[in-house]
Parts: structure tokens; C-alpha cells; sequence
């Protein structure tokens, strides 16, 4: 997934090239590249005898997902995560500042 | 009959209302949350079997002296008056309900949680200074949790550039008590009691008290390893670092208070006080089951 955001559309055999430290023979890339496209997450194109594989949404888009889910209004937002602290109003703020100070 | 009804009665508005309403507003639960926790998983199991009880003993009313008795004489099966056989639909309806929505709900968060996880592990890149954890590269300062069977500890890029190192271990160390002891089991059947009474006062404040309970708890666990000063800075730089999201009004959620604690923090519960919650977390759970046994005859 890393590769096809790094540099757009890529075949298994470039996979293969650019994780060849990983050490993981020229077949297993093309099993990941197929469950990823399996997923929704990667497209195929034919060009000439290979595929080529491309990310359907950038990184970004799928972190803005993320932190949509993270931060939205749903009710049992906090059954599913559960924050460390959520925001406090600027009154809160003040008095939290202050009682900060009070102890250093 | 009908008088045993009343008395299961009276102790389901207890359990509903007086109960939970002076147990928030009393202080001792900081000074020893899993303790108020217990008392309030108690609350909660007891007002919601009690719920279904009365109505099933209006049901039973007509029929005998006892639950017993009345469904000996049930099964022998004499005609029963309308409003008992509206009772005991109702009784069965909400069981159902309970049932049902205690499913959904957690399938429903299970759910939400999964796709969470697979974008998180999709996105995050893993830092070598921080064991166990995710961090995304995104400028809003957010910390939090996956629990479950597989849990994720997802930190932000906004959070790792807004606090120090010691205020980074700190969060982690929270968050990764959240994990451990399962807070999220805790907090189950709450939602589903939630999701059954929508309405009902003593339901909501049941349920916002668990959750600043669970928080005050990740709290004590995660100072004993680090300063309570450096906790509390970090829930300080945190929550006021957030952004406050459009139109929802989201206050503290208890940050003020949680950090309070942490700098001027009060003395723990003494034994004598914790063996009367124990005590206390007894007797409610007693009471669906002498609701059943005590025959009333009335």
C-alpha cells in the first residue's frame, strides 16, 4: 500500500523491487496486491502483459475517514474508542491553567 | 399480590432515580472508582431486572399469594383478566428488548470499532520509541483507544508535536490501562440500558458517571508509574487543544475534575467505607431476588 501512494500505479514485479529487503518472493506481492484490490483499497489496469495497481484514495483521504470516525458527533462514539480527553471550554481551560501553576 | 407489585415498584423508581442521582453527586466515588463502579454494575443489573419483574408480578397478581403459588396455579390455566395478560406481554416485551438491544448494540460497536482498526492499521505508521502504539499523521491533537481482542492505542501526529516525552508515556499509560482491564466490558451493559430507557435521568446519569469513573481509573493506574503533575499537564494541553466541534457544546467531559484529582489528590477510601460499598452493591443485587422469594401477601 506504502509503494502504490509513494509512486502511483505499480506492478507486482516493482513491488517486489522495492521491498526486495523484505525478502518475500515475487509471487506473495502479487497475493497481497490481489487481496488489496479484493478490498477496494487498490484498482487494476492492463498494461501491456502485466497489471498495473493503483490506490483508490490517497493516504490523506483515508486518514480524513479516520478522524472522521474518530471525532464524530455519533452518540456511542464512545462505546467504540475511548478518548483521553475531549475538549474543554476556555472557562475550563483557565482554571485547569491555574491550578497548574499553583503546583509548579 | 398487587402489594408485592407496589414493592417491586417502589425499589425499581429507587433504583431509577434517587439512587442514581445521589450517587453522582457524592464525592466519595473519586477517592475509589472501582468501588462506585461495582455499586453502579450492581445499579444497573438490579434496575433492569427489577423492571421486568414488576410488570411479570402484576401478571401474576390475580393467580396467587406467591410467585410460586401464582404460577402453579397458572399452569392449571384459569382465566385471567386483561390487564394481567397486558402485564405479562409487557414483562416479556422488555425482556426481549433488553435482550436484543444488548446484542445489536454490541455488534453495532464491534462493527464501528473493526473499521476503525483496519484504517488505523491501514494509515498509522509504528514508532520505534513507542512500543504498541499508532500514530497518524494528522495536525488535531487526539489520543485514544481500540479496546478489545485486538486493541489499538492511536495516538496523532498533533498530539506527539503538542506534548513532552514524560506527558507522551503518561497518555499512553492511561490509554493502555483503558485496554487491560477491559473498560469497554464495563461499560456494555450501560449502553444497552441506555439504548432501552433513552429517557430515563437515572439511565443518563448512570451512564456519564461509569464513563468519567472508567476515566478516573486509567488515571490512578497510569500515576503509578508516572508524576500525577505530568498526567494532569497532559490532560490540560489535550483538551484544550481541541478544537470544540461545531454546534456539539462538548464540555470537560469531566477533564476539570479528573485533573483536580490528580493535583490535589484526596485520600483513598478507608476500609471500614469500602467494606459498607461492598455491603451496599449486596444488597441491591439481593433485591430482584427477594422481590421473587418474599411472599406478600396483600
Amino acid at each position: 500500500m506504502q509503494v502504490a501512494w509513494d509512486s502511483g500505479p505499480v506492478t507486482g514485479r516493482q513491488v517486489a523491487e522495492r521491498l526486495a529487503d523484505r525478502g518475500l518472493a515475487y509471487t506473495t506481492w502479487l497475493t497481497v496486491l490481489t487481496r488489496l484490490e479484493r478490498k477496494g483499497l487498490l484498482c487494476r489496469d492492463r498494461r501491456g502483459r502485466a497489471h498495473t495497481y493503483t490506490a483508490i484514495a490517497s493516504r490523506e483521504d483515508h486518514i480524513a475517514v479516520l478522524m472522521r470516525q474518530a471525532l464524530g458527533q455519533a452518540d456511542d462514539r464512545e462505546a467504540v474508542l475511548q478518548h483521553f480527553a475531549r475538549s474543554v471550554s476556555p472557562a475550563e481551560a483557565q482554571a485547569l491553567r491555574r491550578a497548574l501553576e499553583d503546583l509548579e | 399480590m398487587l402489594l408485592a407489585a407496589a414493592a417491586v415498584g417502589l425499589c425499581l423508581v429507587l433504583l431509577a432515580g434517587v439512587v442514581p442521582h445521589r450517587l453522582a453527586r457524592a464525592t466519595w466515588p473519586q477517592r475509589a472508582p472501582a468501588y462506585a463502579l461495582l455499586l453502579w454494575q450492581s445499579l444497573g443489573l438490579a434496575g433492569g431486572l427489577m423492571a421486568i419483574e414488576t410488570a411479570f408480578t402484576v401478571a401474576l397478581a390475580p393467580t396467587g399469594d406467591t410467585h410460586v403459588e401464582a404460577l402453579r396455579a397458572m399452569s392449571t390455566g384459569p382465566s385471567l383478566p386483561w390487564w394481567s395478560l397486558a402485564a405479562g406481554l409487557l414483562a416479556l416485551a422488555l425482556l426481549l428488548r433488553l435482550l436484543s438491544v444488548l446484542v445489536f448494540s454490541t455488534v453495532r460497536t464491534l462493527r464501528a470499532r473493526h473499521r476503525n482498526r483496519v484504517l488505523v492499521d491501514l494509515v498509522a505508521t509504528r514508532n520505534p520509541l513507542l512500543a504498541r502504539t499508532s500514530v497518524v499523521d494528522h495536525d488535531v491533537p487526539l489520543a485514544y483507544c481500540l479496546p478489545g481482542l485486538r486493541p489499538r492505542v492511536v495516538l496523532t501526529r498533533g498530539v506527539l508535536d503538542l506534548l513532552r516525552e514524560d506527558e507522551v508515556r503518561a497518555v499512553l499509560a492511561h490509554e493502555q490501562a483503558h485496554v487491560e482491564q477491559r473498560h469497554d466490558l464495563v461499560v456494555l451493559p450501560f449502553l444497552a440500558l441506555g439504548a432501552t430507557f433513552p429517557r430515563l435521568p437515572g439511565v443518563l446519569v448512570a451512564k456519564q458517571e461509569v464513563a468519567l469513573l472508567i476515566e478516573m481509573l486509567a488515571d490512578d493506574r497510569a500515576v503509578r508509574r508516572h508524576p500525577r503533575a505530568v498526567l494532569a499537564r497532559a490532560l490540560y494541553r489535550v483538551g484544550a487543544a481541541q478544537v470544540p466541534e461545531g454546534g456539539f457544546g462538548a464540555t470537560g467531559d469531566g477533564v476539570l475534575l479528573r485533573a483536580q484529582r490528580l493535583i490535589r489528590p484526596a485520600a483513598s477510601l478507608r476500609g471500614a467505607a469500602r467494606a459498607a460499598v461492598l455491603l451496599a452493591t449486596a444488597m441491591v443485587l439481593s433485591l430482584p431476588v427477594l422481590g421473587l422469594l418474599v411472599p406478600l401477601a396483600g
